[in-house]
């Protein structure tokens, strides 16, 4: 049985208009994000992330254009959605914890105004004291004191509360989709473990779907079991964890993977990724990252490679990982 | 309480230090008024020019041939018992009762043409804000263009020659009509608004454009923030993310400049208030720079530095309850 998809995006492209000339952010990207998985979205900063994910909410910023493409959301098109519809859609199917999450919230308004507005928006016919409860419970799931924190103003949490109060306030109207943006970014790693402990949890309780936007590889390792990498505006290679964390087909995806920094090897047989993230403006011809791929070949500079099944769900876009080739995963 | 007391032990300090700067570059002025003044009391008593000069000092409470720091403590002294001195060109009056006569005047024009303006100001603003391109837009920066480089009084002039001298709508100077008994009945009411009109309209026209363009960079700037963008991802609806959310905190600063702008305009407008011949402060500023009658400037000037100073405190105050960043302790 083939596992069922909640988000299924299609050719999808977004193109940013710049005074030098214009961008692909996301350039005819294929993606699945499987319901009840935790889905890893890995690449550099600029590689396309935060844009895929914000076509998902259909909210694409103002100076960016979806040029072509579809994303299904259990069998609507997202980016059809307008005006009211897409208003309930948003946060109530499918919500989002921002990179910018410390800043996310109205300086001028407490947690509990922040909770009970969005609430009320899409639950036209709720009575504010009937849902408190719900509000405490949200807030006990992340280990936070509702009694105190509901009361606060946003100026007056830590930044791990901060993120802790945004993880809540993502589950407020029970979405089936939460959309993590480096969840962890500003927090040092004490806070980032306890943060991930508690989105495993939530995750093992209600099942919800999420997909993850890192470039933290550790990260991945431990709470995700799909991973997707992304460089310059495309997918690729994705799979499940197991199967892309062994097979690592695609040569970019292998120096992500192996450069991972580890306190059981030490850090002088790392290899650093040579080379520089490409300009999205000017993007070389043929596959993206052949200008630091170490087993380019005259077929890289010329053709883009497509997103090839080369496994039982494992895809990936690379001219030599297919079997016989150089860089090939599965010998 | 704590906010409160410094705030209010700054504003103390801010006064001293006003008192003393007034008094300071006052004195700097070149010229011995009190001397014609002495020499024609002389001639017409028949008394000493030192007598005179004596008794025309103490008349004014000001004497220019004391040591600076005696007429300080002199100066001080009336000050803390309400005595702002004497108009040197009008001895009858003192500075006291034309303040009392031209303050509420002023306070009447420039707090309705804030309210207005402001109001506008926001709105219009926000409307900028929102809607980057298209014809209201275009309009309002023409409007403003143009606003911002005709001076406040060539507008006072324009509106007289077309309200004034050729549709004789509004009357051509005073603040109410001789015709009516002050206080609290209808056709004094009503010929107060009317005199009023024109140098409201002033004002307005002349401060709205500055509200818009604060008004406008601010909430851009708003609207760029992540909390914005966070809200339209909630399904929060664009009604409600203008309001709550942008214009809210667009307005802070704004309200910030308003309170500084009510304190500031308190000086009038010399060149409105003269076209017009509204008797408010900016009048009296006027004749008495004009006339180098400088009790009087004196006691003008104090009267609008405490109005800044009190308008800063209470701007502070309000800026502390809008914000809660800024909470009274």
């Amino acid at each position: 049985m083939t596992p069922k998809n909640i988000i299924e995006v299609r050719d999808l492209t977004v193109e940013f208009k710049k005074p030098r000339g214009s961008l692909l952010a996301v350039n005819h990207v294929d993606f699945d994000l499987r319901e009840g998985s935790v889905t890893a979205l890995v690449g550099e900063s600029g590689s396309g992330k935060t844009t895929l994910a914000f076509t998902m909410l259909n909210i694409v910023n103002t100076t960016g254009k979806i040029l072509s493409g579809s994303v299904n959301y259990n069998g609507t098109d997202v980016l059809k959605l307008k005006g009211e519809q897409l208003r309930r859609y948003r946060w109530k199917e499918i919500s989002m914890i921002f990179q910018s999450a410390q800043s996310s919230l109205n300086p001028l308004m407490t947690i509990q105004q922040h909770f009970w507005e969005t609430y009320l928006v899409h639950e036209p016919e709720a009575d504010e004291k009937k849902v408190i409860p719900r509000f405490f419970r949200l807030l006990e799931d992340v280990m936070l004191d509702p009694d105190r924190v509901l009361k606060l103003y946003p100026h007056e949490l830590s930044g791990g509360m901060k993120q802790r109060v945004m993880i809540a306030f993502s589950m407020l109207l029970s979405p089936r989709v939460i959309i993590l943006d480096e969840p962890t970014t500003a927090l040092d790693v004490i806070t980032q473990d306890y943060i991930f402990s508690i989105l495993d949890k939530i995750h093992n309780e209600t099942g919800i779907s999420m997909l993850l936007l890192t470039h933290d590889i550790g990260v991945v390792a431990k709470v995700a079991d799909r991973i997707a990498v992304m460089y310059a505006g495309r997918i690729v290679e994705v799979g499940d964890i197991f199967t892309v964390f062994r097979h690592t087909a695609h040569p970019y995806a292998k120096a992500l993977i192996t450069t991972a920094p580890s306190l059981l090897d030490t850090d002088k047989d790392k290899e650093p990724i040579k080379g520089s993230p490409p300009d999205l403006i000017d993007l070389p011809p043929g596959c993206a990252f052949h200008p630091r791929c170490p087993y380019a070949t005259e077929v890289c500079r010329e053709k883009c490679p497509a997103l090839t099944m080369i496994g039982e769900d494992h895809y990936v876009a690379c001219h030599n990982s297919l079997p016989g080739k150089g860089a090939a995963a599965y010998e | 309480m704590n906010y409160f007391l410094r705030k209010l032990g700054t504003s103390l300090l801010n006064l001293i230090a006003v008192v003393v700067t007034i008094f300071i570059v006052l004195r700097m002025m070149p010229g011995d008024i009190i001397e014609p003044m002495a020499r024609e009391e002389a001639s017409r008593l028949g008394i000493t020019y030192e007598e005179a000069y004596e008794r025309v000092a103490d008349r004014y409470n000001y004497n220019p041939q004391e040591p600076i720091y005696q007429q300080l403590v002199r100066y001080v002294k009336g000050l803390l018992r309400g005595d702002l001195g004497t108009s040197m060109l009008n001895p009858k009056n003192t500075v006291v009762s034309i303040l009392s006569v031209a303050l509420p005047w002023t306070i009447f024009v420039v707090s309705i043409s804030l309210i207005i303006s402001f109001i506008l100001g926001m709105q219009l603003g926000a409307l900028m804000a929102i809607r980057k391109r298209g014809i209201i837009n275009n309009s309002i920066t023409f409007y403003v263009t143009i606003v911002s480089a005709i001076p406040s009084y060539i507008i006072a002039i324009i509106l007289s020659i077309i309200f004034v001298y050729q549709l004789r709508l509004f009357p051509k100077s005073g603040v109410y009509s001789i015709d009516v008994t002050p206080g609290f009945n209808m056709p004094f009411i009503l010929s107060v608004l009317h005199y009023s009109v024109l140098p409201i309209t002033t004002y307005v026209i002349t401060s709205t454009g500055g509200w818009i363009l604060n008004m406008k960079g601010s909430s851009v700037h708003v609207l760029g923030s992540d909390y914005v963008f966070a809200a339209q991802a909630r399904g929060i609806p664009e009604k409600i993310i203008m309001r709550r959310y942008m214009k809210k905190n667009a307005m802070i600063p704004m309200i910030t400049i308003l309170a500084m702008a009510f304190g500031g305009m308190i000086g009038g407008a010399p060149l409105i208030e003269g076209q017009f011949q509204y008797l408010g402060m900016g009048a009296y500023l006027a004749k008495a720079l004009g006339e180098r009658d400088f009790i009087l400037y004196q006691g003008l000037l104090l009267c609008i530095s405490i109005s800044v100073i009190l308008a800063n405190l209470v701007a502070d105050l309000l800026y502390s309850k809008l914000d809660p960043r800024i909470r009274l302790e």
